[in-house]
C-alpha cells in the first residue's frame, strides 16, 4: 500500500505557522514605514521566505521524493525563464502615446 | 528524497504535484506579467492606482487563510492517528475559514472597490476614451487585481469542494490518506497568496 507510507518527519506547526503571521505582519509594517527599492526588496525578501517555508514545510516538499521535488521546482524555474525571457521584449518597447504609430522601440 | 524512480511514488501523490506544479505555472504567469507591467509602467500600481485597496482587511484575510492551512495541518496529523471524528472536525473548521475569507473578498472587498468605480474592464473604459493616457495605466492595477484574486478564490471553491467531498469519503476510515492530499491543495492557495497579497496590497 504505497498510497499509506507516511513520509513525514515531526514538525512544529504552531510555531511554523507563528513565524509565517510574524512575517506578514512584518511585511505590513515595512510597507507602511519604508519607501522605494529598499521596501520593495525587504517585502519581496519576506515573500519568498514564507514561500519557502509553505512549500517546504507544510506542503511537505522537503519530505517527498526526488521526482515530486523536481516537478515543483522545475515549475518555478520555468516562471523565472518566463519573466527573464520575456524582459526584454517588454521593457525595450514602448506603446506610442500618440497611438498613431503602434509600437516604438527603444534602442538598448 | 532519495527515490527517484516513478514506481516508488504514489500515483496520487505524483498526481497531486503534478496539478500543483501547472498551478504554479498558472499563477506564476500572472504574476510574472504584472511585475513586468510594474517595470514598464512604474506608475501602475502605485499607491494612486492601488490605494483604494484596505490593507488591513486584506491583512486579516491572510491570517484568516493562515489559520486554516493550521486547522488542514491538524486535520491531516489526525487522519495519521486515523481519528477520523477529529480529522473531519478540522476539515470543517478549514472550510469554515475558507469561507470566511471568501466572504471576506467577495462581501465586502469587491463591492467597495466596485462602489470606487473599479472593475476588471474599468481600465478598457478609460483605453476607449483616451487611449495611451496615464489613467488608463494606473487603472489597469485593477484589471489585474480582480483577475488574480479572482483566480485565486476560484482555487479557494475548488479546495473547499475537494475537501469536503473526501471528508465525506473517509467516513468509513478509508481513504484516510486523501486527507493529505487534499491539505496539499489547500497549501497551494496559501502559497499563492503569499505572493499576491505583497505584491498587490503592500508593494505600491
Amino acid at each position: 500500500m504505497a498510497e499509506e507510507k507516511d513520509y513525514h518527519g515531526k514538525q512544529n506547526y504552531v510555531m511554523l505557522l507563528g513565524v509565517i503571521a510574524v512575517l506578514v505582519i512584518a511585511m505590513v509594517g515595512i510597507a507602511s514605514t519604508m519607501t522605494g527599492s529598499s521596501k520593495v526588496l525587504a517585502i519581496s525578501a519576506l515573500a519568498a521566505i514564507q514561500f519557502y517555508v509553505v512549500l517546504n514545510n507544510l506542503m511537505h516538499l522537503k519530505y517527498e521524493p526526488a521526482l515530486i521535488t523536481l516537478v515543483a521546482y522545475l515549475s518555478v524555474v520555468f516562471i523565472v525563464i518566463l519573466i527573464f525571457g520575456v524582459a526584454p521584449d517588454t521593457l525595450l518597447v514602448n506603446l506610442d502615446p500618440s497611438g498613431q504609430n503602434g509600437l516604438v522601440f527603444i534602442e538598448p | 528524497m532519495s527515490d527517484v524512480t516513478i514506481e516508488r511514488v504514489p500515483k496520487g501523490r505524483l498526481g497531486v504535484w503534478l496539478l500543483i506544479a501547472g498551478e504554479i505555472v498558472i499563477f506564476g504567469g500572472f504574476i510574472a506579467s504584472y511585475i513586468l507591467a510594474r517595470l514598464e509602467y512604474p506608475e501602475f500600481g502605485s499607491k494612486e492606482a492601488a490605494g483604494d485597496l484596505n490593507i488591513v482587511v486584506g491583512t486579516v484575510n491572510t491570517l484568516i487563510l493562515l489559520i486554516s492551512n493550521w486547522t488542514m495541518v491538524k486535520a491531516h496529523e489526525a487522519a495519521l492517528e486515523k481519528n477520523v471524528a477529529k480529522a473531519k472536525s478540522f476539515m470543517i473548521y478549514t472550510l469554515v475559514l475558507g469561507l470566511l475569507f471568501l466572504g471576506i473578498k467577495l462581501g465586502y472587498e469587491w463591492p467597495t472597490d466596485f462602489s470606487h468605480g473599479h472593475t476588471i474592464s474599468s481600465s478598457k473604459a478609460i483605453a476607449d476614451q483616451a487611449p495611451g493616457s496615464e489613467v488608463m495605466k494606473v487603472s489597469l492595477f485593477w484589471s489585474y487585481y480582480f483577475l488574480m484574486t479572482g483566480f485565486h478564490g476560484l482555487h479557494i471553491v475548488v479546495g473547499s469542494l475537494v475537501i469536503f467531498f473526501v471528508m465525506l469519503g473517509i467516513s468509513g476510515g478509508q481513504n484516510l490518506h486523501r486527507v493529505e492530499l487534499a491539505g496539499a491543495y489547500w497549501h497551494l492557495v496559501e502559497l499563492v497568496w503569499v505572493i499576491l497579497f505583497p505584491m498587490l496590497y503592500l508593494i505600491q
